[in-house]
């Protein structure tokens, strides 16, 4: 074997894992260029690959710093990006070119990749999803801001839509327990409560700041109905199976004030 | 325009460029000497070089793939070069390793060109790899004003074709030309863990009276293999072997490779204060 072509095979296995998988299986191609496959470390090459993927995306760390700690911390941080340079040359993938098109890329894999039965896969997905609810918070483009309040006196037929830009998820984990485990030089993973947390990320329009709300069911699901087309008895019927009663408009009004910036915008207002 | 000029026996402490490194800078103004500038950030974002109003520069590479056997292109030497010159680099940083091969299939219809990776890989160690390197810096070297000077890589796993370690690999190649080195300390601890040696004892082997430029970073294990780990802070065992090589050597720079992530302010001063330290009482 020449030392050109160990580098070639070496080079294009980093560049394409599959093939590092294809060559275990068949080491055939390898033979017959010379290349003495017994002492390759086949497993040591494809976890390199994972590094290189790794470091690629550290642009997002700032972004996603609790992610980042947490694949370190469960010892998992190569092994995910391992298997996500491999599901990118499976499926033809080059990395994406824009900091947010890396951040979904990696989402929808993880959502893939992931056991959520094992509890560290599990703690890892909601902590993603939260950094990632924030992110995109941040950078989606916003609903405009409406020049029609919320009124004080909301009826059945009045129709409301979200201002700003908000994010919506389900998780089974409250973040900050998780970010408090990080702190720990060695988590305990098991020591994390499970929680049921409806979480809501809201920018205003024009705003800097993401605001982390804990959010009560009724609230959550208002927010992820309330479309600009939907009227508030509508929204009840699906809900609830009755009409806008005076409790369900006092909770949607308590949305609709809801001043999370101090500067009298908020969540919600009419369409 | 601030430049990086060590005199003889200085030895001074930088930081590598990163996220946040303006701020960097300015919250330790008094114990950072310069900023090591990577080429390929600098060739894609130019306004990065900008920095250099506010502190030395010196230059650092991952293209000329000085341990493979597919040649940089002009454009990336002449790109290399006017940067080093608009710089006054003192040298080139360069790593001891590929970033580019020979495409492995040659088919008709298969893709014919290089495969180009975005990270260096550590080669091989052999005399036909001997040969390649010192041919490759004596073509490579002459067309730049300032030394390149050569970076021990992290070792992740064994290279079939190898026939000497990596201690005598550069041992050899010092030998055989007159070249200087970046002593990286994280890859050294990291090709010891991997390949099974001990770095404390095999530290002294290492040709130390040429290394002009240390670098100091982490690492961590993971799936059984330690890795270069530039959101980890340097080992004590780094600290260590950067306290015995100063006994014996005398560096140009110590740079800290803690750019992959924002540092604490606090850990940052602390371990320059110590490297400081260090030098003053070599």
């Amino acid at each position: 074997m020449t030392a050109a072509r160990l580098q070639s095979a070496i080079a294009a296995g980093l560049s394409n894992p599959t093939l590092l998988k294809d060559w275990s299986a068949r080491p055939q191609e390898l033979k017959q260029a010379g290349i003495d496959v017994e002492t390759l470390d086949f497993h040591a090459i494809r976890k390199f690959a994972g590094l290189g993927c790794k470091v690629r995306h550290n642009e997002l760390r700032r972004e996603l710093p609790l992610s980042f700690r947490f694949v370190k911390a469960a010892g998992i941080e190569i092994d995910f990006f391992a298997a996500y340079a491999e599901h990118l040359a499976e499926s033809g993938k080059t990395l994406a070119k824009t900091k947010e098109e890396r951040a979904d890329g990696l989402l929808l894999f993880a959502n893939k990749w992931l056991d959520r039965s094992d509890r560290k896969n599990a703690l890892f997905w909601d902590v993603l999803q939260h950094e990632m609810a924030i992110f995109a918070a941040k950078h989606r483009a916003q609903q405009p801001a409406s020049e029609k309040p919320a009124p004080s006196g909301l009826n059945g037929h009045s129709v409301m839509r979200t201002q700003g830009t908000l994010q919506l998820r389900i998780l089974h984990f409250n973040p900050a327990d998780i970010a408090q485990a990080l702190q720990a030089e060695g988590p305990e993973w098991e020591a994390v409560p499970p929680a049921n947390c409806l979480m809501g990320y809201w920018r205003a329009n024009d705003g800097q700041a993401v605001h982390v709300m804990e959010l009560d069911a009724l609230s959550f699901e208002v927010l992820r109905l309330l479309d600009g087309n939907r009227s508030l008895d509508d929204i009840s019927m699906l809900l609830l199976d009755e009409a806008a009663s005076p409790a369900f408009l006092s909770s949607v009004q308590q949305l609709a004030t809801l001043d999370l910036n101090g500067d009298g915008s908020s969540i919600v207002c009419s369409a | 325009m601030k430049f990086a000029a060590p005199e003889t026996g200085e030895t001074l402490v930088g930081m590598a460029y990163g996220p946040g490194a303006a701020d960097l800078v300015v919250q330790h103004r008094d114990r950072i000497d310069y900023l090591e500038m990577p080429f390929e950030q600098l060739r894609h974002a130019p306004a990065l070089g900008d920095i250099q109003n506010d502190i030395p520069l010196i230059l650092h590479c991952a293209s000329l793939s000085i341990a493979g056997f597919v040649s940089p292109q002009d454009a990336v030497l002449d790109d290399i070069d006017s940067t080093a010159k608009r710089m006054k680099t003192p040298w080139i940083g360069e790593h001891l390793a590929y970033v580019t091969a020979e495409p492995f299939v040659e088919e008709e219809g298969r893709d014919s060109r290089p495969t180009s990776l975005n990270y260096t890989v550590c080669p091989q160690y052999n005399e036909e790899l001997l040969d390649n390197v010192a041919k490759n810096l004596a073509t490579l070297a002459p067309k730049f004003d300032v030394p390149v000077i050569l970076e021990n890589p992290p070792q992740y796993f064994a290279s079939p074709d190898s026939t000497m370690s990596q201690i005598d690999f550069l041992r050899a190649l010092a030998e055989r030309c007159d070249v200087r080195f970046i002593l990286d300390l994280s890859h050294y601890a990291i090709t010891a863990y991997n390949d099974n040696f001990d770095p404390v004892e095999e530290f002294d082997r290492l040709p130390l009276e040429r290394v002009v430029e240390v670098h100091m970073s982490g690492h961590s294990l993971q799936s059984g293999i330690m890795w270069d780990d530039h959101a980890v802070c340097a080992s004590e065992t780094s600290f260590d072997l950067l306290e015995r090589l100063l006994d014996r050597a005398r560096p140009s720079a110590i740079t800290f490779e803690y750019n992959w992530d924002r540092f604490p302010d606090a850990t940052i001063a602390s371990h320059l204060d110590r490297t400081h330290e260090l030098i003053q009482r070599a």
